[in-house]
């Protein structure tokens, strides 16, 4: 039981670190849609004091 | 911070923090965060799903994997390790439809005490008929 959890954690780790290394320079894709709302989103962001 | 999953960070041409959503399927997700105006520290905040079969990140998944509130209190851990090493900078993000950014609120609304020693959070209707949610360091 213990060994088996242990290779759960092992093999999560490795895919992991294969998404991060795959994915490092990936442009978000939800940024790519609300490119439209960028100037509201600004605009909302000056008024934080 | 409470309940969260353990997070690595990744510096590359955005700032991502990684971790596995471990539910009914163990998912590896991603919170990116993007400059968004060169003269101000404003970053866009994604919450991401890893697509191991396309090695794409993707950001309309609905996983449903059962852990919602400790996914929120991982992006909530996230936000707040990056606050603390950029302290000056505004977070903004929203969800992918309005049925989900009023979740996001409900979520939100429920832990805000809990957060609100560390973190400001403002929720802003926009008229583009979703909400805009806004995360700085409190000071």
């Amino acid at each position: 039981m213990k060994q088996a959890k242990h290779k759960k954690k092992s093999d999560d780790s490795q895919r992991l670190k294969k998404a991060m290394r795959t994915a490092k320079d990936q442009p978000s894709p939800k940024l790519e849609k609300i490119k439209h709302l960028i100037p509201t989103m600004i605009e909302s962001l000056n008024q934080i004091n | 911070m409470k309940d969260s999953y353990h997070v690595q960070y990744q510096k590359s041409s955005s700032h991502q923090f990684w971790f596995v959503s471990n539910g009914r399927k163990n998912i590896i997700k991603c919170v990116q965060l993007d400059l968004m105006h060169s003269n101000r520290n404003y970053f866009h905040l994604s919450l991401l799903d890893y697509d191991e079969n396309s090695g794409l990140l993707r950001d309309n998944v609905v996983s449903n994997n059962g852990d919602t509130l400790k996914v929120l209190w991982t992006v909530l851990h996230c936000t707040q390790l990056f606050l603390k090493r950029f302290p000056d900078a505004k977070i903004t993000f929203t969800g992918n439809s309005i049925s989900r950014d009023r979740l996001f609120r409900r979520q939100i609304n429920s832990i805000l005490a809990a957060i609100a020693e560390h973190l400001q959070i403002q929720m802003q209707d926009s008229k583009d008929n979703c909400i805009i949610f806004n995360i700085s360091r409190r000071k």
